[in-house]
């Protein structure tokens, strides 16, 4: 088991769940056996299934997933426009 | 309810009762099938055999939620194709309680003339309006409004309609009489200025002859579709709280965010630009995160801005605007793109077409890509109406041409909007096929590609896209018929009760018996005509395209290119 870092950016009022002044952005150092789902229960995440999680850009559909060093975790609370 | 029908030349107006065949039409629908049937497809935009017709959606003005959408159909000047502009703001509520299901007007005067129409309970008129001369349309509604009585809708062209220019907007009036709101593609405000009419006032008073077949089933439709639409997370919370701008950061994300002249699909600023930084700005300057367009709009996605004094600035500040100005023309300042989206509402231009067109006047070498002050004085050159203000006020296709360059994100001369088609595709294939030029509304595409409502589409990959596509651009024909919001689809797209509920309201306001397959099929109807005007007017498949670059320079950060052959493009809306 080892530690990987990846770079997490919460958007719209998920921001809430990091410090004011970080503008949504953290960078964390987890086990890289640690799932996207497990990932929102440490950020705080509650209703994980309407969340949009990115990584990389790509949508992950499958929280059972993991991710490697140097990845960009976005996850967005339903938002839209048009 | 009647057709009034107004001819600019002999200054005669004229009433009728609506056609049998018309009597199911409204919105986009009637202004199609009325261009369809009066106009030659031929026919100079800005002449007199053009006509301009102005119809509310088949619920405006009844208790159904958001549905006070205005559409304006006419030959668009811009596309040389047909064109359906629609609108939020108060017109559509006030003409629909007036009684008209349309107002047609046709032919020209024969010399350079500034007239206004008043549509009130005792009739309409004519008047002269010579003192609006080149006017910007935040001066028309104050000049107005002090003549006319505080409650009057103003729908009105600021310099940029007068001159003629092809991004020209016709301005609706919100509840709080701000030109915010606006008929903003195609350059319908051009087709006005030519029939020379700088606005129309309509004052309903009191008069509200919005009637329904059985008012009960209705209001229970109603309730039960309003319910679906504040239920779904994104318009029930999410475009209340952040309107539509939050798309910044999500679109960058997912490397969809058009940057430079859609050589990149991220903006290094994005944050400075996005959602979130708008929504914090409002708060601090004490403006309003949430404000509806119209009365009876449940989802209040618009707002109010103000500028670091605390006064207001602008509203309806929407995510195309802050994209087309912002990570387009790579400026980053939130203010700056503002005081632009507030030119346009003043000068009467669409923000899509215009920024495209700031931008493109970068890539031309004029001014240097991110050029704030540069930009920002650009703009006030299309309310003096000085050449170059009306090369940027002509949208971007003339720019473009203007300044020689062969990089015009343009697809039937009308400009692309904010989600790039390599890699949103479901987007591109909209684009492409839409009668109406590059249009995102016709058949957004996002809500699976990105959003993931209505399902999930890879955005990246070909699968899937023409279908969703055209599936999308048939319910969309449906709601801009109805007067309907388009973001009231993201209920009808993830609940199920939703769209038998608009059924219900149909029927129960009309005395009808459509199922939503009939409902669709008059959607697939509107497009039909809109196709077979546009190859009239010699659009053909050759047009249903989109410019070279994006089928052969990938886009990063998922190096994609436009990949959907043009066979998979035409069958889009072949049925």
């Amino acid at each position: 088991m080892v530690n990987i870092n990846i770079e997490v950016r919460l958007f719209a009022y998920l921001r809430e769940l990091f410090p004011s002044d970080s503008r949504g952005l953290k960078k964390m150092e987890i086990k890289n056996d640690l799932t996207i789902d497990r990932l929102m229960d440490e950020v705080g995440i509650v209703e994980k299934e309407i969340m949009i999680v990115m990584i990389n850009g790509l949508r992950k559909l499958d929280y059972n997933e993991t991710m490697k060093e140097g990845d960009r975790v976005a996850i967005f609370p339903p938002v839209g426009g048009g | 309810m009647k057709i009034c029908r107004i001819d600019m030349s002999t200054k005669n107006i004229s009433f009728e009762e609506v056609k049998e065949e018309y009597v199911g039409l409204g919105g986009r629908g009637l202004t199609s099938r009325v261009i369809s049937d009066e106009v030659n497809a031929t026919a100079h935009p800005l002449g007199k055999n053009n006509k301009l017709i102005i119809a509310p959606g088949l619920f405006a003005g009844t208790v159904a939620p958001s549905s006070g959408r205005l559409s304006v159909g006419t030959k668009s000047p811009l596309t040389g194709g047909i064109k359906e502009s629609n609108a939020g703001g108060t017109a559509a509520q006030s003409i629909a309680k007036l009684g008209y299901k349309a107002i047609i007007i046709e032919n020209k005067p024969k010399d350079i003339e500034l007239n206004l129409i008043k549509i009130t309970p005792e009739g309409v008129t004519i008047e002269d309006a010579s003192y609006l001369k080149m006017k910007g349309n935040y001066d028309v509604g104050n000049i107005l409004r002090e003549k006319y009585g505080e409650k009057v809708t103003v729908m009105s062209v600021g310099q940029a309609g007068e001159m003629r220019l092809t991004a020209a907007s016709i301005a609706v009036t919100d509840p709080e009489g701000r030109p915010t709101r606006h008929c903003g593609r195609g350059g319908t405000g051009a087709v006005l200025g030519s029939k020379g009419i700088k606005a129309i006032v309509i004052d309903p008073g009191k008069t509200n002859e919005v009637e329904y077949f059985d008012i009960d089933k209705f209001r229970t439709a109603a309730r039960g579709f309003s319910k679906a639409v504040l239920g779904h997370p994104v318009s029930g919370q999410g475009l209340p709280a952040y309107g539509t701008a939050v798309l910044v950061n999500i679109l960058n994300e997912a490397g969809g965010l058009p940057t430079d002249n859609f050589r990149d699909g991220r903006f290094e600023f994005a944050e400075n630009i996005s959602g979130e930084t708008m929504f914090e700005t409002i708060q601090n300057r004490k403006g309003q995160t949430t404000h509806a367009c119209h009365p009876g709009c449940i989802m209040r996605c618009s707002q109010v801005y103000n500028d670091k004094k605390g006064d207001y600035l602008t509203g309806g500040f929407e995510y195309e605007t802050i994209w087309a100005f912002g990570s387009h023309c790579h400026i980053k300042d939130l203010d700056a793109i503002a005081k632009m989206d507030r030119m346009c509402d003043d000068f009467g231009v669409d923000t899509i077409d215009t920024g495209v067109a700031v931008g493109l006047a970068m890539e031309g070498g004029y001014l240097e890509l991110g050029d704030v002050k540069g930009a920002l004085e650009l703009m006030e050159e299309i309310g003096k109406g000085s050449p170059i203000g009306r090369i940027i006020g002509n949208g971007a296709a003339f720019t473009g041409q203007a300044f020689g360059t062969e990089r015009v994100p343009v697809v039937k001369r009308q400009a692309l909007p904010a989600y790039d088609p390599r890699s949103v595709k479901g987007q591109g294939v909209t684009y492409a096929t839409t009668p109406m030029g590059a249009d995102h509304t016709a058949g957004y595409a996002v809500t699976s590609n990105i959003l993931g409502i209505g399902g999930v589409v890879d955005p990246l990959k070909k699968e899937g896209q023409v279908e969703l596509s055209r599936n999308l651009q048939i319910a969309t024909a449906v709601l801009d018929s109805l007067g309907f919001c388009i973001f009231v689809a993201f209920a009808i797209l993830d609940d199920t009760t939703a769209f038998p509920e608009v059924a219900n309201m149909i029927n129960s306001k009309y005395n009808t018996n459509f199922d939503i397959n009939e409902i669709l099929e008059s959607g697939k109807e509107v497009l039909r005509l809109e196709k077979a005007f546009n190859q009239r007017a010699g659009i053909t498949k050759a047009q249903d395209r989109l410019p070279e670059f994006f089928k052969e320079e990938a886009v990063a950060p998922h190096n994609v290119t436009f990949d959907i052959t043009d066979e998979e493009l035409d069958e889009t809306l072949e049925f």
